[in-house]
């Protein structure tokens, strides 16, 4: 099955998700802030990537903007976790460089959908 | 007589300044006029007289020409001069009469001429005298005395030729004959008488040579009496010519002298008087000339002068009466007498200009007292209110700083719930999160029935959330922190979207929903999040108040009567419990619902409606209830089909 790396500083949120996703049988990787969860990508090279935003020493923003520069990197699809849900935030995602967009508290059946949508991409 | 004269006398000086200069014109052209006259009749008449004098000259030359004829009718005895004269003479004669005529014309005396008329009949009859005798004596080709001699003289030669041979006989007589001849030309050419006397003398000796010297009797005998003959006629021709005047003194030609001179005088002092008449004639003329020029300036001069006075003066009054006006001296007088003139105008323009002046001094009077009451007034007022304004300054100022506080307060504290957002949503996502973990985890481990008590768990979080929200919108709003994004979309999208959403909600309480929109109801512009929201708000009301009803959402385009902008339309009615008069004024206000049993059984925040409406006004629209007891309500929101003019971002 394939690869997350589930990037949030939320210990609950964090154990929450990364527990659901892995009944879903996928492999769950998990980082703690957006530093940590650039390093991993780079290490690890996960299938997908959902990332928060709101993360100490490194935010989601930045973290993906790295993400999409590095070569290696660059072709793993990231989604945002974020509380808002403006029509602006989904704008920013998109010029920052995120893939997709979900917001929290996370519609988990939607969740599954999108990654699955995002790993069977043709291209 | 000045009561008469004066009013006469002030009409003539009051006349209109146009009147007085047309009067004045009038007076210099027909002086003008009168001068040329006198100047052209001045000259016209000197020239006739001109013309006498000159006729006078030219009668002089005629007698000069005259006197030439006669003497050479004398001396040449050309009858051709004789004519001549007659011709001249008749000319002088004519020039006499036009003389006359012209001399009566002019009305010169007219003895003189007289006098030359006389002096020319003389002359007339004298010449005749003198033509005649002339004829008699004739000349050597004429018959007459002359030719006579000649005769003789040719028949004493013939004679003296038929004397015998001897030399000193003929010679003799010739030489006799010959002294004869010379004699007779002197004579003929009008020398002394003492030639007659000496022609006698000769003619004696003559005789006694003939008589002596020639024996032939016959011979002797002619000579004798040719010689006789000869001096008879001889003595004819001198006594003819005596008569006629062997000089310029005596006879008929020293009487025609003398009358000729007479006429000659006569020409002169008519020239003479014609002279002095032509003069006297000029001098009166200029005299008369220089007289009226001279009056006419004189006249003129004092009409001008007159004329300037007459409207510098009452001009000067005029403006002396205007300035103390101006000065505002209002008891000047104003001389009422009429006049007709430019000067009665002003006066009378004055009067009126004064009597206005008097007029509005009395109302600036009125005036200023007026003004000073109402000013003390006013004063007065204005103290009062000052004093009233700085009271209310001073509870404005109070206000003011409550309100500020109160401002500061109020945002604060939205600032520290907007904050908290974060804080409040992280756990209560954990409760919702884990509570569904759980219910998977029950159902896949086959604890079934626990999943409604894990649902409960899920549900009561997923609502605390809900309040959550409303209430952090709620304080975002007032404290002007809300965030609006605008996009365009099409209706039927939200439509979907929200339908679908509250399709479960619906089903719940049995109801129906029915969706009447356009199919071409199109595109609008606005937040669609917000709208959505407002929309299921709506439809989760209707769904919750009402059971086994009919649920209708209408949407439709409308403009808006008052401002003609286009607007959306969305309307949700039910058929469900509805509300009363008192809980429809109070729907919109926030954490009320219909009543606090309500809320307990049907569930919601409060906050929905309240929020909602302050959404929908911060797109440029508004929400209305109504609602009829035990039947129903309708819930309406009317949005601005393009939001972008009336939206207010970031208040």
């Amino acid at each position: 099955m394939a690869t997350l790396l589930l990037v949030e500083d939320n210990d609950l949120n964090r154990d929450m998700l990364s527990r659901r996703l892995e009944k879903m049988s996928y492999d769950v990787l998990l980082a703690v802030n957006g530093q940590e969860g650039v390093e991993m990508t780079r290490t690890h090279v996960p299938d997908l990537v959902l990332m928060d935003i709101n993360m100490p020493i490194m935010d989601g923003w930045q973290a993906v903007r790295e993400l999409k520069t590095i070569e290696d990197t660059r072709s793993i699809p990231v989604i945002a976790l974020t509380a808002h849900a403006m029509t602006s935030d989904r704008e920013k995602a998109d010029e920052m460089g995120f893939d997709d967009y979900a917001t929290k508290p996370v519609d988990f059946p939607a969740l599954v959908h999108m990654i699955e949508a995002w790993l069977h991409r043709t291209a | 007589m000045s009561e008469t004269f004066t009013p006469v006398f002030h009409r003539v000086r009051t006349l209109p300044i146009r009147t007085k200069l047309t009067m004045l014109s009038v007076l210099v052209v027909f002086s003008l006029t009168t001068i040329l006259y006198l100047s052209w009749y001045r000259d016209t008449s000197l020239r006739e007289m001109n013309e006498t004098r000159n006729a006078i000259t030219s009668m002089d030359m005629m007698l000069l020409n005259l006197r030439r004829n006669q003497n050479d009718f004398v001396n040449l005895y050309d009858p051709r001069h004789r004519e001549q004269f007659s011709i001249t003479f008749e000319h002088f004669v004519e020039s006499t009469e036009d003389l006359k005529d012209q001399f009566w014309a002019l009305n010169l005396p007219m003895e003189t001429l007289e006098q030359l008329v006389v002096l020319t009949s003389e002359y007339q009859y004298l010449f005749e005298v003198m033509a005649e005798l002339q004829t008699t004596i004739g000349n050597d080709q004429t018959e007459g005395l002359r030719k006579q001699l000649s005769r003789a003289i040719i028949d004493l030669e013939n004679l003296l030729a038929k004397v015998p041979n001897d030399a000193n006989m003929r010679h003799a007589l010739h030489r006799q004959l010959v002294i004869l001849q010379l004699f007779t030309k002197d004579l003929q050419l009008h020398k002394q008488t003492e030639d007659v006397d000496r022609f006698e003398g000769n003619y004696a000796i003559m005789v006694s040579d003939v008589r002596r010297l020639v024996h032939d009797t016959d011979l002797r005998l002619n000579l004798i009496v040719t010689l006789s003959s000869y001096r008879r006629t001889f003595l004819e021709l001198a006594r003819a010519a005596r008569e006629i005047g062997l000089d310029y003194e005596h006879g008929l030609r020293g009487q025609i002298e003398r009358t000729v001179s007479s006429a000659h005088v006569k020409l002169v002092r008519l020239t003479n008087e014609v002279n002095s008449a032509i003069d006297k004639q000029e001098q009166n003329l200029n005299a008369l000339i220089g007289l009226l020029a001279g009056t006419f300036s004189v006249a003129f001069l004092v009409a001008l002068v007159s004329l300037g006075r007459s409207i510098s003066i009452p001009i000067r009054r005029v403006t002396n009466i205007m300035t103390r006006l101006a000065d505002g001296d209002l008891s000047v007088e104003i001389p009422d007498k009429p006049r007709r003139d430019e000067i009665g105008d002003m006066l009378r323009a004055l009067r009126v200009f004064k009597m206005g002046a008097i007029i509005r001094r009395r109302t600036q009077e009125e005036l200023r007292n007026a003004h000073d009451e109402l000013e003390h007034r006013v004063e007065e007022r204005t103290r009062a209110l000052s004093d009233e304004v700085q009271e209310r300054r001073r509870a404005e100022g109070e206000l003011l700083r409550a309100r500020e506080e109160a401002e500061t307060a109020n945002k604060a504290k939205s600032l520290f719930l907007a904050n908290m957002s974060h804080e409040l949503r992280t756990p209560l996502n954990a409760i919702i999160g884990y509570s569904e973990m759980l219910q998977e985890d029950a159902e896949d481990l086959g604890y079934a029935e626990i999943s409604p008590d894990l649902d409960k768990i899920n549900t009561a979080g997923k609502h605390l959330l809900g309040i959550i929200n409303e209430i952090l919108d709620l304080s975002k709003i007032e404290a002007g922190h809300i965030e609006l994004s605008v996009e365009k979309f099409l209706v039927q999208d939200i439509i979907d979207t929200v339908v679908g959403t509250v399709q479960p909600l619906i089903t719940t309480n049995d109801n129906t929903l029915i969706v009447d929109s356009a199919s071409d109801i199109g595109v609008m512009e606005s937040d669609i999040t917000r709208l959505r929201q407002i929309l299921f708000n709506f439809l989760s009301n209707a769904a919750k108040f009402t059971e086994s009803g009919t649920i209708t959402l209408h949407a439709s385009r409308q403009e808006n009567p008052d401002t003609h902008v286009d607007c959306m339309v969305f309307s949700v009615t039910d058929s469900g419990i509805g509300l009363d008069e008192e809980q429809l004024k109070r729907v919109f206000d926030p954490f009320i619902q219909a009543d606090a049993s309500t809320t307990r059984k049907y569930g919601g925040t409060g906050l929905g409606l309240t929020v909602n409406r302050e959404f929908a006004r911060l797109l440029g629209g508004e929400i209305e209830a109504s609602s009829t007891l035990g039947e129903g309500a309708t819930f309406t929101v009317r949005l601005p089909a393009i939001a972008a003019e009336t939206i207010q971002y970031h208040i």
